[in-house]
């Protein structure tokens, strides 16, 4: 039998389409790993090195796998540049501050009638650019300084998984495409609205807007050495029909992926909700360019046949397994994603664990991965 | 082809100007409200029909409810001059997303479906803690109370509400269905609700069928 790999061989094989030693597995904790390891959210939100020891401790107990989740607070929460997720642009509540310290990240979208950007605001993208539009308005200085501050010890901590541990990382830093964003500022029944009223400008404001996410991306991603980004897309069939994603959504993942894998970047592409009648368009992503995450909404198995020498698979269990299921029910769950996908490699099991996800539950996932798994 | 006929292609169409165009003119030229307005339910309907038949997707959802809603304001006036008959009901639900539960594109979903249908819907939006639901239900003598839950956590809320409605005697007045992401038969039991699904149109099905609609 030949030696067991390193995590980072393996992963880099999988994101080939080569076959490795066994199937992949790379749980998304964010703040499992923090109750696990007996801390608040509020603990690790704000303290990069927290977050590590609580993520260590998780890593640990399961008995090690393939992802480090090393930059995901500064990537998804505390993001300084107008991001999708940035809390100092949209309506977040968060504990410890407007929320109980154990409670996760609120991100409020705003009702339909108090959006935080209005139609006017689509002009002012139009007259004078992207970053017109945006100011720190709600970041106080000691948030910023809290981001310098963030920026290096993250760095950091990623070396230390890389180098130290040979384990490669999940999210360092994000990219945005614009309909997910402008959907958050908006609302997403006014964006959907919008974009069937106005098509013609909204190309405009979407592709001027596509630009400056691609600019502020690629800078933080820079400063914090980031290895891997996000880049979250919700244009699925549950939001809007091939057609219009064709038109309104496509092009701008692309530019965005691409821009990305030109800098030298492999992506997670965060594929939300239901995008089974839509495989066949991400043919045109950069191929081996990362991996393609998607959540239970979408026929991985189906996915595997259409991309399966295209795109490395990812995730598809359902988060809410790991609170109310059985073990019975995870071990097929994840027996079934194998058999249907890993051949050849190119597959690596995962689900978003959510704070109350229990231990058993997540170790089964993990546990049937590494034996029933293996090639 | 009919006026009225015209209109009901508008709005499958999602023609937004031209159905309130057309609206104003049937409107001008004397027709009656109660029959533009059925007209526009018609449109509705096909809407509803062909997402299920995934033609259509929330987008257009949204478009055509949009459209409705601004038909009714050119209509309303209009209804009461003419002193038409209230629109046809076949439920009265209350909904809303429960509380700590911010998601409402699944929610808005099945509200879209439920009113193309017929039904006249309460929706409180999101964030909606028990006690707000049960008093609406109290205040509209609802025969249907839906709540939405999109997260782990909100079983909760779900089972909290279902616990006030037993506590305030109002249990066996109203059927309830739960739906969202997670929600399945399990949720179901532990919530004590009549009926669950993770599907709008599943779910658009069953108050049907508990209105005794065929
Ligand atoms: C879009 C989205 C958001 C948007 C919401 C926008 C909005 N206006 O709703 C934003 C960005 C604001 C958001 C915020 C957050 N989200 Co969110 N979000 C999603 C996402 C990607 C899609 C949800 C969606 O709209 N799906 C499409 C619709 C059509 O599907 P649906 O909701 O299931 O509805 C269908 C059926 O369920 C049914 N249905 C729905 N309601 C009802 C009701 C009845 C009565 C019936 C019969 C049927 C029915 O009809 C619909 C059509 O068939 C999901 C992931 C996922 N796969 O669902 C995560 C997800 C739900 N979010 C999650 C989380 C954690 C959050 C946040 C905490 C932050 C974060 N990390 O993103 C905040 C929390 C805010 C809060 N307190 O609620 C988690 C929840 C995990 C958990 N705890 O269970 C998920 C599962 C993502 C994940 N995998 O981690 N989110």
């Amino acid at each position: 039998m030949m030696a067991e790999m390193t995590a980072i061989e393996r992963v880099n094989k999988h994101i080939n389409l080569e076959q490795p030693d066994r199937v992949g597995i790379a749980p998304m904790g964010e703040f499992y790993y923090s109750r696990l390891a007996g801390m608040t959210v509020a603990d690790v939100l704000m303290d990069p090195w927290k977050a590590d020891e609580a993520f260590e401790y998780g890593f640990k107990k399961h008995g090690g796998f393939d992802m480090a989740e090393v930059g995901f607070l500064l990537a998804m929460y505390l993001n300084p540049i107008p991001d999708m997720f940035s809390t100092y642009y949209l309506e977040w509540h968060l504990p410890g501050r407007e929320f109980p310290p154990d409670t996760e990240p609120n991100l409020n979208e705003r009702s339909r009638d108090n959006p935080l950007m209005t139609e006017k605001d689509y002009d002012l993208i139009l007259k004078e650019g992207f970053h017109r539009f945006f100011s720190f308005r709600r970041a106080g200085v000691s948030d910023l300084a809290l981001v310098g501050k963030m920026v290096p010890q993250t760095a950091a901590i990623m070396r230390k998984w890389w180098e130290q541990y040979q384990v490669p990382t999940m999210i360092d830093a994000s990219m945005s495409e614009p309909v997910g964003w402008l959907s958050r500022l908006r609302g997403t029944t006014n964006f959907l609205l919008d974009v069937r009223r106005h098509p013609d400008k909204m190309l405009e404001v979407l592709d001027i807007t596509c630009d400056g996410l691609i600019a502020a991306a690629l800078s933080l991603a820079e400063m914090v050495q980031a290895k891997t980004l996000i880049l979250g897309c919700l244009g699925s069939a549950d939001l809007w029909s091939p057609k219009m994603f064709e038109k309104f959504q496509l092009p701008f993942i692309l530019r965005a992926a691409n821009a990305a894998v030109a800098a030298g970047y492999r992506l997670q592409y965060h594929f939300d909700t239901n995008w089974t009648p839509m495989l066949e368009y991400l043919k045109e992503l950069p191929p081996k360019s990362g991996y393609l995450h998607l959540d239970e909404r979408t026929d991985i198995i189906k996915a595997k046949k259409v991309l399966g020498d295209h795109l490395c698979l990812f995730g598809n269990l359902k988060p809410s397994l790991f609170t109310f299921g059985t073990e019975e029910e995870v071990e097929r769950e994840v027996k079934r994603i194998i058999d249907g996908c890993a051949a050849g490699g190119g597959l690596i099991i995962s689900a978003e664990l959510t704070v109350d996800s229990r231990f058993e539950l997540v170790d089964k996932m993990i546990q049937t991965t590494k034996t029933y798994g293996v090639y | 082809m009919s006026n009225m006929q015209l209109l009901t292609d508008y709005m499958v169409n999602l023609e937004e100007k031209a159905a309130l165009d057309e609206v104003k003119r049937l409107l001008a030229s004397g027709e009656k409200a109660r029959d533009i307005l059925d007209a526009l339910t018609k449109g509705m309907n096909v809407i509803g029909e062909k997402y299920a038949a995934g033609e259509y997707f929330l987008a257009e959802l949204v478009m055509g409810a949009e459209i409705f809603k601004e038909a009714m304001d050119l209509l309303e006036p209009a209804m009461l001059a003419q002193g038409a008959p209230e629109r046809k009901v076949c439920g009265k639900m209350v909904i809303g997303t429960v509380q700590g539960d911010l998601h409402d594109i699944g929610k808005n979903i099945f509200v879209a479906l439920a009113r193309n249908a017929g039904f006249a819907v309460t929706d409180l939006g999101i964030d909606v803690p028990p006690a707000k639901f049960v008093e609406q239900v109290q205040k509209d003598g609802a025969d249907i109370l839906g709540m939405s839950g999109i997260m782990t956590m909100s079983l909760d809320p779900m089972a909290k509400t279902v616990k006030l409605l037993q506590e305030t005697g109002l249990r066996d007045k109203v059927k309830v269905i739960i739906g969202g992401l997670p929600v399945d038969e399990r949720w179901r039991q532990l919530v004590g609700a009549d009926a669950a699904s993770d599907d709008a149109y599943k779910g658009l099905k069953i108050i049907q069928a508990f209105m005794g609609v065929k």
